[in-house]
C-alpha cells in the first residue's frame, strides 16, 4: 500500500497471510464497491502495529483506526487469537468490529474468539461464489448498516 | 445630766459575768464610792477647823486614816479585784466600833458603827461571814462595855435585840433586794443571750443566701456553658418564633442571635422541608426526624432534629436540638456501597465463600457454597462447621479452628466436604479471623474451593508416574539380569547391551510418541480444515474469476475446463468438510440422554425438504420407540441415512422410503427402507468404509464418508449397523442402540 493511501481515513483493516485470500477479499470487496480504502497487513505484528500506530506506522494518528479490521487466525509471528486479545483488551481500540475471517472451524478457535470479545466469527468458504457473497455481506454490515460508537 | 451619768455608769459598771458577783461587785463600787464621797466631804471641814484650831491633829490623822483605805478599796474594786475591796467597808465600821467603844461611854454610837458594820457584811459577804461579823461584834461591844462598867442582864437583852433584830431584818431585806435584782439581771441576761442568738442566726442566714446566690449564678454559668459548648444548635421557640439560640446554632447558622431573635423557626429550614417542619413544631412532635437545614450563605446540609415541649413561666417553650448529619450521611452512604461491592464480591466470586462464627457456626455462605455442597443455602446456616466434612477429618477440622482462633491466619489446606448425596468433594479452604476495628475478632472468612478436577489430575499423574517407575524398575531388572549374564558368560558381547539400551530407547520413544500422536492428531485436523482448504480456495476463486473475467476470450473447450477444475476443487472442499466431521466424531464426547427419534426424524425431515422438492416421494415414519443417545449424533445417523435414501430414489417416479424400527429380542433395531437402485451384497463389507462409493459420481454426486459417519456414531453408542441390499430394488439400513446398561 502506498503512503498516500493511509493518510486517507481507512475503512477496512484486512489481516491476511495468503495472497491469494487477499487478493480474492479484495477483488470480493471491489465487485460490491465497498473496497475506497483498505489496508493489508501480512502478519500479526504488522496489525498491532498498525492498530497501536507503533513500528512502521508510528507516524499514524489513533483517531484514524479502521472501521472494521478483517482478521485471519493463522498468521505468522503474532496469532489472530492474540491480536484480537491485544485489541479488545485496550480501551482506545476495543470498541474497532473485528471479523475473523478464516479457513477454521474448529470449535476451540470458535469459542476462544468469542470469549476474546470477536464481533463476528465467518468461516471461509472453499466455494468462491459464497466466498464473494459472505465478504460482500460483511462489508456491507459492517460498513454501511452498522453504527458504531461516533 | 448626762456627764455625771456616764461617769457614773463607767465607775459602777462591774466586770462580773455571773448575776450574783455582778451585784456584789456593783455593790462594793458603790459603797467605796458613797463612803469616799461622803468621807471627802467630812474631811474638808475638819482640816479648815484644824486650820483655825478648832479640831486637834488626831481628827484630820483619823479621818485620812478613813479616806486612804476606802480610796484605795475604790481603786481595787474599779480594776476588777473587787473581792478584796468588798472587805474594805466592814472592817472600817468594825474599827469604828471598836474605837468609839474604847473612847466614849458604851452607847448609840458605837453600836451605830457595829450594826453598819454587820449591814454591809451581810450586803457585800456571804452568809458565813455575816454570822461571823455579827457574832464578833456583840462579843466586842459586850466584852468593852463588860469591861468599864456593869451592865444590867435586861439592858444586855435590849442591846441584843436592837442589834440582832435590826440586823437581821436589814440582812433579810437585803437578801429579797438581792433576789429582785439578781432576776432582773438573770433576765436581762438571757435577753442578751437570745438576742446575741438571733444576730448570730442572722448572720449565718445572710452568709448562707449569699452562698446560695453565687451558686445559683454559677449554674447559670454553667447551663450557659453547656448550652455554647454542645456541637447540636439549639433553639427555643414559641408558637415556632425563636426566643433564643446557643453559640453552636450561630455557627452553623451564621446568624447572630438579634439576627435570630424573632424570627420564624421555619427560615432555618430549606423551602422542600418547611411545611413538615412547621407541622411538627406545631404539633408538638418529640421523636427525632430528619430534613434539610438552610444557611443564612443559602447553602443547605442534611440534619436531625428534635424538639420538647416544655412550660416556662406559663408558656408553653419548644426547645429545638438540630444537629448537622451530612458526615454521617456520607458514612451511611460509604457503608451502603462498600457493603454492595462486598455483597458483589461475595456473591459473584467462582469460589464458595463461608461466613463461620467464632464457636463454628455457618452464619452466612453464598449460593456457590449451595452448589457444591447440595445443600440449600437455609439448611447450612446454623449448622456446625464440622456437620459438611466427613467423619474422619472432623477432628482435624476442629483442631484447626481452634489454631486459627490462637494464632490467627492459616495456610491454605485440604479438606474433604461431605455432600448432601453422601459422595464427597475435596477443597482447598484459605481461612482468616476478621476482626473489627478495634482488633476484636468477629468471625471467620473461609474461601473454598473445589479441587476435584486438580485431584484426579494429581491422582492420574501419580498413575503415570507409578507405572512409569514401574517400567523402568521391569527394564532395569531385565538389564540387570541381561549384565548378570553376560558378565557370567563373559562373552565380551559389549554389543548386546548396546542393543539393548537402543530397545530401551525406542521403548521409551514409542511411548512419546504415542502421547504425541493425540497432539499430532490434533494439528493434523487444524492443518486439514485450513492450510488445505486456502489452496482450494484459490483454484475455485481463479477459475472463477478467469470465466467471469476472460470467458468472452476462452474457446468453450477451455472454459469446460475450468469448470471441471471448480468442480474438483468444490469436491475436495466437501471432502475435507466431512473428514473432519469424521475426526471429530471420535473426539467428541456423548452427550447421552433420552431421545424420541420419531422428533429426530420429523427435524431431518423438514431439513432435507428441499432435496425433495419437484419430487413426489411417499415417506412413511413408524412409532419409533425412545433410546438413549446423544441427540445432534442420532440426527447426523438419520441425517446421511435419509439424504441417501432420497438420493438413490431419485430415478423411481413411485420413491418411497419406511423409516421403521423392529425388536429383535435383547435390542431395538431401528431402519430407513428404500425402494432406490440398491446395491450388490458382495460389496457390503465396503459399503462403510471411508471414501468407499459403490456408484459413479456423475451418477449419484457423495463423497463416500456420509454412511462411514454414520457407522462411527453407532459404534460410539455401542450398537451395530449394517445393511441389506438387492441391484434395482432397493436397500435397506439397519442400526441398532443398545439399552442403557449395555451402553460404552
Amino acid at each position: 500500500m502506498s503512503e498516500q493511501s493511509y493518510k486517507q481515513p481507512v475503512e477496512i483493516l484486512l489481516v491476511e497471510d495468503n495472497p491469494n485470500d487477499e487478493e480474492l477479499t479484495l477483488r470480493a470487496l471491489k465487485k460490491h464497491n465497498l473496497a475506497n480504502h483498505i489496508q493489508v497487513v501480512r502478519d500479526g505484528a504488522q496489525a498491532l502495529d498498525y492498530v497501536f500506530c507503533e513500528g512502521e506506522y508510528a507516524d499514524l494518528e489513533m483517531a484514524d483506526l479502521p472501521k472494521v479490521i478483517l482478521l485471519d487466525l493463522k498468521l505468522p509471528k503474532v496469532s489472530g487469537l492474540e491480536v484480537l486479545e491485544r485489541i479488545k483488551s485496550d480501551l482506545h481500540t476495543q470498541a474497532i468490529p473485528v471479523v475473523v475471517l478464516t479457513s477454521s472451524d474448529r470449535n476451540h478457535d470458535i469459542e476462544k474468539s468469542y470469549n476474546l470479545g470477536v464481533n463476528s466469527y465467518i468461516v471461509k468458504p472453499v466455494d468462491f461464489e459464497q466466498f464473494t457473497e459472505s465478504v460482500r455481506q460483511i462489508g456491507l454490515y459492517w460498513l454501511l448498516l452498522n453504527q458504531p460508537i461516533e | 445630766m448626762n456627764g455625771f451619768q456616764n461617769l457614773w455608769t463607767r465607775l459602777t459598771t462591774p466586770f462580773a459575768n455571773d448575776p450574783d458577783n455582778a451585784l456584789r461587785e456593783y455593790m462594793t463600787r458603790v459603797i467605796l464610792l458613797m463612803q469616799g464621797i461622803a468621807l471627802t466631804v467630812f474631811t474638808i471641814p475638819i482640816v479648815v477647823g484644824w486650820i483655825t484650831g478648832a479640831f486637834p491633829l488626831e481628827a484630820i490623822i483619823t479621818m485620812l486614816s478613813l479616806l486612804v483605805p476606802t480610796i484605795a478599796g475604790f481603786w481595787w474594786a474599779y480594776h476588777g479585784r473587787w473581792q478584796i475591796a468588798r472587805h474594805i467597808p466592814p472592817i472600817l465600821f468594825f474599827a469604828l466600833g471598836l474605837y468609839f467603844s474604847f473612847t466614849s461611854p458604851l452607847g448609840m454610837i458605837s453600836l451605830l458603827f457595829f450594826i453598819l458594820a454587820v449591814m454591809l457584811t451581810s450586803m457585800l459577804q456571804g452568809l458565813k461571814v455575816y454570822w461571823l461579823v455579827l457574832g464578833l461584834s456583840l462579843a466586842a461591844y459586850f466584852a468593852i462595855g463588860a469591861g468599864r462598867s456593869q451592865e444590867s442582864i435586861q439592858g444586855i437583852i435590849e442591846v441584843i435585840i436592837i442589834v440582832g433584830g435590826t440586823s437581821t431584818g436589814i440582812a433579810l431585806l437585803q437578801w429579797f433586794s438581792i433576789n429582785q435584782f439578781h432576776r432582773a439581771i438573770l433576765k436581762e441576761h438571757k435577753h442578751r443571750e437570745e438576742l446575741d442568738d438571733a444576730n448570730q442566726n442572722l448572720h449565718t442566714e445572710i452568709a448562707e443566701r449569699g452562698r446560695a446566690e453565687q451558686e445559683l449564678r454559677e449554674s447559670e454559668e454553667r447551663y450557659q456553658l453547656l448550652s455554647d459548648a454542645t456541637f447540636e444548635a439549639i433553639f427555643l421557640s414559641e408558637k415556632g418564633i425563636c426566643l433564643g439560640q446557643n453559640m453552636a446554632a450561630e455557627k452553623m447558622f451564621g446568624y447572630t442571635l438579634d439576627e435570630s431573635l424573632g424570627r420564624p423557626g421555619t427560615e432555618w429550614i430549606a423551602p422542600g422541608y418547611r411545611d413538615t417542619v412547621m407541622k411538627k413544631m406545631l404539633s408538638g412532635y418529640e421523636q427525632p426526624y430528619e430534613a434539610t437545614a438552610l444557611r443564612k450563605d443559602g447553602s443547605t446540609f442534611p440534619c436531625e432534629i428534635q424538639g420538647r415541649m416544655t412550660d416556662y413561666k406559663g408558656k408553653r417553650i419548644r426547645i429545638t436540638a438540630l444537629r448537622d448529619i451530612t458526615n454521617r450521611m456520607q458514612a451511611e452512604e460509604s457503608l451502603r456501597e462498600s457493603e454492595i461491592r462486598y455483597r458483589a464480591l461475595f456473591e459473584q466470586t467462582n469460589d464458595a465463600v463461608f461466613l463461620i462464627s467464632l464457636d463454628g457456626i455457618h452464619m452466612e455462605v453464598n449460593p456457590q457454597v449451595s452448589d457444591m455442597l447440595g445443600y440449600p443455602v437455609d439448611e447450612i446456616i446454623g449448622r456446625p462447621l464440622y456437620y459438611f466434612i466427613v467423619p474422619e477429618e472432623k477432628q482435624i477440622g476442629l483442631d484447626r479452628l481452634a489454631q486459627l482462633l490462637g494464632e490467627h491466619t492459616l495456610p491454605v489446606y485440604e479438606r474433604t466436604f461431605l455432600r448432601k448425596d453422601g459422595t464427597t468433594v475435596p477443597v482447598e479452604i484459605t481461612a482468616a479471623l476478621v476482626r473489627d476495628a478495634g482488633g476484636k475478632p468477629l468471625h471467620i472468612h473461609s474461601v473454598v474451593r473445589d479441587i476435584t478436577e486438580r485431584k484426579r489430575a494429581e491422582e492420574e499423574l501419580a498413575k503415570h508416574r507409578d507405572h512409569l517407575e514401574e517400567l523402568v524398575e521391569q527394564r532395569t531388572t531385565e538389564l540387570n539380569q541381561r549384565v548378570e549374564m553376560v558378565e557370567s558368560l563373559n562373552l565380551g558381547m559389549s554389543n548386546l547391551l548396546s542393543d539393548l539400551n537402543a530397545a530401551n530407547a525406542i521403548a521409551e520413544e514409542n511411548a512419546r510418541n504415542l502421547r504425541q500422536v493425540n497432539a499430532d492428531l490434533e494439528s493434523f485436523t487444524y492443518s486439514v480444515s485450513h492450510d488445505l482448504r486456502a489452496p482450494l480456495r484459490a483454484v475455485d476463486g481463479f477459475s472463477q474469476i478467469l470465466l467471469e473475467d476472460y470467458a468472452q476470450q476462452l474457446p468453450a473447450e477451455a472454459v469446460r475446463y475450468l469448470d471441471k477444475v471448480s468442480e474438483g476443487a468444490q469436491h475436495m472442499g466437501e471432502l475435507i468438510q466431512d473428514l473432519l466431521d469424521l475426526s471429530r466424531l471420535g473426539r467428541k464426547p456423548l452427550q447421552k440422554m433420552r431421545i424420541d427419534p420419531g422428533m429426530v426424524v420429523e427435524q431431518t425431515l423438514k431439513e432435507l425438504a428441499r432435496e425433495q422438492e419437484g419430487r413426489a416421494v411417499e415417506i412413511e415414519v413408524g412409532d419409533l420407540p425412545p433410546c438413549q443417545g446423544d441427540p445432534s449424533l442420532m440426527k447426523q445417523v438419520y441425517h446421511n441415512l435419509i439424504s441417501n435414501a432420497l438420493k438413490f430414489t431419485r430415478q423411481r417416479e413411485d420413491a418411497k422410503i419406511e423409516i421403521g424400527w423392529q425388536d429383535s429380542g435383547d435390542e431395538t433395531v431401528y431402519f430407513v427402507k428404500d425402494n432406490g437402485v440398491g446395491f450388490d451384497m458382495e460389496y457390503a463389507d465396503k459399503l462403510f468404509g471411508v471414501f468407499q462409493r459403490l456408484h459413479p459420481v456423475e451418477q449419484f454426486e457423495g463423497t463416500g464418508v456420509g454412511l462411514a459417519i454414520v457407522q462411527r456414531i453407532i459404534r460410539r453408542h455401542g450398537g451395530r449397523v449394517w445393511a441389506e441390499a438387492e441391484v434395482d430394488l432397493g436397500a435397506t439400513f439397519y442400526f441398532s442402540i443398545p439399552e442403557e446398561d449395555s451402553c460404552e
